[in-house]
């Protein structure tokens, strides 16, 4: 059964023995067995013996208590990390938890389960060939999106309150998105990547959902051990123009129109190097991503998920001297990215160019004409991606399909970004609404 | 990309990196490599003019 309830009040409740963590991990697990998006990959039983240790009060933390679960990419001790992979379901157990997983055990929340993806992360759909397709809780008929699928649809289903994924190119902002629940991008080096199975050693990020802002604050801060301090006044926020509004669908439009009305801010940043840094991302991806796979693909190709095996092929074939103008565009575009901090704090984009497609919708209209629109939802989020900045992803208050909008920051500066998550989502400009009650 | 194009490809796979491509990977391949041309053509237009700037 769905339980909505915000994470940090399931602590609360919790620490004040108003219920036990026993009673909330057993409603999740059995949620989590009865999930029928297929966002779960595994429902871990032992979880009630964890539980057991918050009721013991052995196990303390923030998140004494709270359940969340992990995209299969993450170590579990004891686990397989299949990364969503049919050739991995014979690999070695993992022999310790994911640094990620080990802080937020330590800050007693509770392991319960393991989440769909795309195929070694590559993808923006959830569309896996062996665990099949996640479906959207708002509507099981469309795409949750990817690769974090699972994760976003897990909260988004109220299956657990917190979950945690991986974004190289939008894999946390696309389903966050498309699910309407809160993401985060975080900026690079803020969260250890160990212990988590790699796509794009330059791009990849551990990144959180939850179901409201100050729930994702405070997973954040137990994942890149920081306590934020910050205040949404007198912040100069701007929105992105050009590439970032050439393919919006009205919704997509409407949502930054909505914030900046809001806001009574009329400031624009202009980023015409936005399409050659997407480029660039985009091409390190497939070859970093091809490289990566070389060997295994040699040996065992037609293991692979198909649309993933031929990208990674495609991405093996791409000559290195294509790899080094990318490498050598990104640090131009990323020196280009952080002047525009000079003259504004936050800027907002669309997260994805539309709402989420039918799972049978295979185009989208990019540049005027039909492309692929499973490849082509990250096109805002990947563009991004190469900055190095901290992004959050806010679903906006809509009684349609979902949308949400990236708000991008300095690193640095992450206190000030969720101040600002914090004032827009008590104004109801943005925030989580619960599937089934949509008009 | 022309069969050309593809054929050299294949033949630089087999040569250098000794990846054999199945035949069920040919059309899928040569999709993604058009897409990696496009993103390439425009990468050498945002790097031409970030040299001259």
């Amino acid at each position: 059964m769905s339980d909505f309830t915000p994470a940090l009040d399931i602590a609360d409740r919790i620490r004040r023995g108003e219920t036990t963590a026993q009673a909330v991990v057993r409603a999740a697990l059995d949620a989590a067995r009865g999930d029928p998006f297929n966002a779960f990959t595994r429902v871990f039983d032992s979880a009630l013996d964890d539980a057991q240790g918050v009721d013991d009060g052995r196990l303390t933390g923030p998140l004494a208590g709270v359940p969340f679960a992990v995209k299969d990419l993450f170590d579990v001790a004891g686990q397989i990390t299949t990364a969503g992979a049919r050739l991995r379901i014979d690999a070695p157990a993992a022999v310790r938890d994911a640094e990620a997983v080990r802080r937020m055990k330590a800050a007693g929340a509770i392991l319960i389960g393991t989440l769909n993806m795309d195929e070694f992360a590559y993808g923006f759909a959830t569309v896996n060939a062996h665990f099949g397709t996640t479906k959207n809780p708002h509507d099981p008929e469309r795409l949750a999106g990817g690769s974090s699928g699972g994760s976003a649809a897990s909260v988004a289903a109220g299956l657990v309150p917190l979950s945690l994924g991986s974004d190289t190119n939008g894999s946390v902002r696309v389903p966050s998105s498309l699910c309407g629940v809160w993401g985060m991008r975080p900026a690079d080096d803020t969260i250890p990547l160990d212990g988590v199975f790699p796509f794009v050693e330059l791009l990849d990020a551990v990144g959180p959902f939850a179901r409201t802002s100050r729930d994702l604050k405070t997973l954040y801060e137990v994942l890149s051990s920081t306590t934020l301090t910050g205040a949404a006044e007198g912040l100069r926020v701007a929105r992105l123009d050009g590439f970032f509004e050439r393919n919006a669908a009205p919704e997509a439009l409407d949502a930054v129109e909505a914030v900046m009305t809001h806001l009574g801010s009329d400031l624009v940043a202009e980023l015409p190097e936005a399409e050659g840094g997407r480029s660039a991302g985009f091409l390190m991806t497939a070859a970093m991503g091809g490289a990566l796979h070389l060997n295994t693909l040699r040996a065992r190709a037609m293991d692979y998920d198909p649309a993933v095996r031929d990208r990674l092929i495609a991405g093996a074939l791409l000559p290195s001297g294509i790899l080094a103008k990318a490498l050598h565009y990104r640090d131009i575009y990323r020196q280009t990215f952080a002047r525009l901090f000079d003259r504004f704090d936050i800027l907002v984009a669309p997260a994805t160019p539309v709402s989420a497609p039918r799972i049978d919708q295979a185009t989208i209209l990019i540049d005027g004409k039909p492309a692929s629109a499973r490849a082509n939802l990250g096109i805002y989020a990947q563009a991004i991606s190469p900055t190095g900045a901290a992004v959050v992803s806010a679903p906006l208050k809509t009684s349609g399909l979902p949308i949400g909008l990236q708000f991008i920051a300095r690193p640095g500066r992450e206190g000030a970004l969720f101040a600002l998550m914090h004032r827009l989502e008590d104004a109801g400009v943005l925030g989580f609404t619960e599937p089934g009650r949509r008009s | 990309m022309d069969d050309t194009a593809y054929t050299a490809l294949r033949e630089g796979a087999a040569a250098y990196l000794h990846l054999d491509l199945p035949p069920e990977c040919e059309a899928g391949v040569a999709e993604n490599l058009a897409l990696l041309a496009k993103h390439a053509a425009i990468l050498e237009q945002h790097l031409a003019e970030a040299e001259d700037a």
